[in-house]
């Protein structure tokens, strides 16, 4: 396993949290979690730093060894996203990105904020209306929304 | 934005700017590689300004564009949110006014170019340190016996000293005179021999680079067996050689290929040593295969062999039958790849008794073809100039292979007109140059074959001057395009080579 990833494996029943840790990248291997012949995983990317092309091709071939199993991607951040929009394979059929970041203004604070979406919180490629902790106000959708939300299409 | 709107499916990062240079439309993949917001960039009121202020050689590119009306920058490389970025622009000016940028994002590329380049660089090294370690073992197993080398002229050396120090004992040195030039002489050839074994030695060691020159094989053979020589001191094993024919020329590292040579005739040596074998012989043979392609060079001894389990291990590296301290296992993993650097094969064949092991070399017209500037043949194909140099001595065609070596020619080589002819039907040949006096067939009758076979490729004769006169004659009956006098210079090789091409 590559020094710049770590990852925390936490079972429980059939089900395997998976948090990843770090930098996904050409050097980065998901030998840790193979052969685990789990029914269930449930992968959370929360913490990953940065992500490159190599690194989703090698995560894509991981998926190939873990095919058959039910698949949770949890809490994506806006870099993962902005890669899965462009490399396809990252999200096959049966996998569901239950909640991700997207980036948000709030142009009362002059705030940049990401905020945890749920996926069923999306309609027809709309971002859906949040508020700012701090002044309540309405925030600002902060990217481009029919392209930040084209993931969702993958995977049917 | 929205008459650009087909652009938004693109993976590529696009950019198009009105007439004024305000910004007309963005993709998200713009806003990802630039790691900014639809916000941010509606403050912008010119791309230039905005670009230039993110990457520090945009102006120079926009420019070129400005200039052109359509340009690619080469990379640009900028810092992000402390990442290291690198991109290529292609820039378009349209007659609307509008101006399209279209990025590639090549820092994944270029950082995995790098690291690899570097991870090379290390595995280089370190295969330079293996062969250069393997080196000094051997070295390290032969000083002792090339001590005993040095010793015998040294004694010698000194016992002539003392007889000159007797000599001019003498109070009529006169009648000394005559012997002290003897013991003088004498005194100079072990000096000189001394000189000779420790030239070798260092050249052995310290000669790494990986230049192939035409060698004799024979030369090759007898200097790995000067090498080992010293090892048979005081026992029975007899070394023969056997050359089929006349020894071939090899286009070869010499170095290396002497290498591999003491490494397989050293084994064979312990082998017989260790196992006592009775009447031990080592047996050295050498011969071209009956097409011409290539060139056989076994070492076969009479001992124990090589046992079943091991025959597949024994290429391996690290692994060795000898006992602790004497072998290291690299010896044939290194010779194996020094072989294979040649486009070679070293394999150990069957055999009744002993073992027994073969070197596969290409003969030099192969072994021509896939030396020199690749890169080169393989850009600009046909449009290279193949020159087949034919000489039967190796120095001048080594010479000639350096001359041209970074030129715009390609070299061949040929030892002989038999070659030559082999080499004429391997592949298309633009000139040749050839000596004048070969021992098998001399300059003009191998031209004269040329011709008679309708091989009209120019000729140009390479020989002393006293051959001008023999050219001026032969000139237009035979086609010749020119004369090199030797000793020539490379300009004055390449010079010739070029007149008689553009002729």
């Amino acid at each position: 396993m590559s020094d710049k990833l770590s990852i925390n494996t936490r079972i429980t029943g059939e089900e395997a949290h998976v948090e990843l840790i770090g930098v996904i990248d050409e050097d980065s291997t998901f030998d840790k979690v193979k052969n685990l012949k789990m029914n269930k995983f449930i992968f959370d990317f929360n913490k990953v730093s940065m992500i490159n092309s190599c690194g989703i091709r090698g995560w894509i071939k991981y998926l190939q060894e873990i095919e058959g199993a039910e698949i949770k991607y949890i809490n994506c951040p806006q870099i993962i996203i902005e890669q899965v929009n462009m490399v396809h394979g990252f999200i096959r059929k049966g996998i569901g990105v239950e909640t991700f970041f997207a980036p948000y203004f709030c142009p009362n604070c002059d705030t940049e904020k990401k905020i945890l979406l749920q996926n069923n919180e999306v309609f027809n490629f709309k971002a859906p209306i949040k508020q700012c902790n701090t002044c309540k106000m309405d925030l600002e959708f902060d990217a481009i929304e029919k392209q930040y939300f084209s993931f969702r299409s993958q995977g049917n | 934005m929205e008459s650009f709107e087909f652009l938004d499916d693109l993976f590529e990062p696009v950019l198009i700017a009105d007439q004024d240079e305000s910004i007309a439309y963005f993709n998200s993949s713009f806003l990802t590689l630039f790691k900014t917001t639809p916000r941010n960039l509606k403050k912008q009121t010119n791309i230039k300004e905005y670009l230039c202020g993110i990457i520090p050689e945009f102006n120079q590119f926009y420019a070129e564009l400005e200039k052109s009306l359509q340009a690619v920058s080469p990379e640009l490389t900028f810092i992000l949110e402390s990442y290291s970025c690198t991109i290529i622009v292609k820039g378009i000016k349209k007659n609307s006014g509008h101006t399209l940028l279209f990025f590639k994002d090549a820092t994944v590329e270029k950082q995995l170019n790098d690291k690899y380049r570097a991870q090379l660089d290390e595995l280089k090294n370190t295969h330079a340190q293996i062969i250069q370690s393997d080196k000094l073992k051997v070295i390290g197993v032969m000083t002792a016996n090339i001590s005993h080398e040095i010793n015998n002229p040294l004694t010698v050396a000194i016992g002539n000293c003392e007889l000159i120090e007797f000599a001019l004992e003498n109070t009529d040195l006169n009648k000394e005179k005559e012997n002290i030039q003897k013991f003088h002489e004498n005194i100079n050839h072990s000096l000189d021999r001394i000189n000779k074994i420790i030239s070798n030695m260092k050249e052995y060691l310290h000669k790494s680079e990986d230049k192939k020159e035409y060698c004799d094989a024979e030369v090759i053979i007898d200097r790995a067996l000067s090498f080992t020589q010293p090892s048979l001191l005081g026992n029975p094993i007899s070394i023969k050689v056997n050359m089929v024919g006349v020894s071939p020329i090899l286009l070869v590292n010499q170095v290396k290929i002497e290498q591999v040579l003491v490494n397989l005739i050293q084994n064979a040596i312990d082998s017989l040593k260790d196992a006592h074998t009775n009447a031990p012989s080592i047996t050295i043979n050498c011969q071209g295969d009956a097409g011409g392609n290539f060139v056989h060079i076994s070492v076969k001894d009479n001992g124990p062999g090589i046992t079943p389990e091991n025959r597949t291990k024994i290429f391996d590296t690290f692994f060795t039958t000898k006992d602790m301290g004497k072998g290291t296992g690299l010896g044939l993993s290194i010779s194996n790849r020094i072989i294979e650097s040649h486009q070679g094969k070293l394999e150990l064949l069957d055999s009744y008794v002993g073992a027994l092991f073969r070197i596969t070399l290409p003969a030099i017209g192969i072994a021509g073809h896939m030396n020199g500037n690749w890169e080169k043949l393989i850009t600009e194909g046909d449009k290279i100039t193949r020159v087949l140099v034919v000489d039967n001595e190796t120095n001048i065609l080594n010479l000639c292979m350096n001359f041209l070596s970074d030129s715009d020619y390609h070299f061949l080589g040929a030892t002989s007109p038999k070659e030559a002819f082999k080499e004429l039907e391997r592949a298309s040949v633009d000139m040749i140059i050839t000596d004048m006096k070969m021992p098998t067939l001399d300059g003009e009758s191998f031209i004269r074959e040329l011709r008679a076979r309708k091989i009209m490729v120019p000729v140009l004769f390479m020989t002393s001057k006293d051959f001008v006169d023999k050219y001026k004659s032969l000139k237009n009956e035979l086609g010749l395009k020119g004369i090199i006098i030797k000793p020539f210079t490379k300009d004055e090789l390449v010079g010739a080579i070029g007149a008689a091409i553009s002729e």
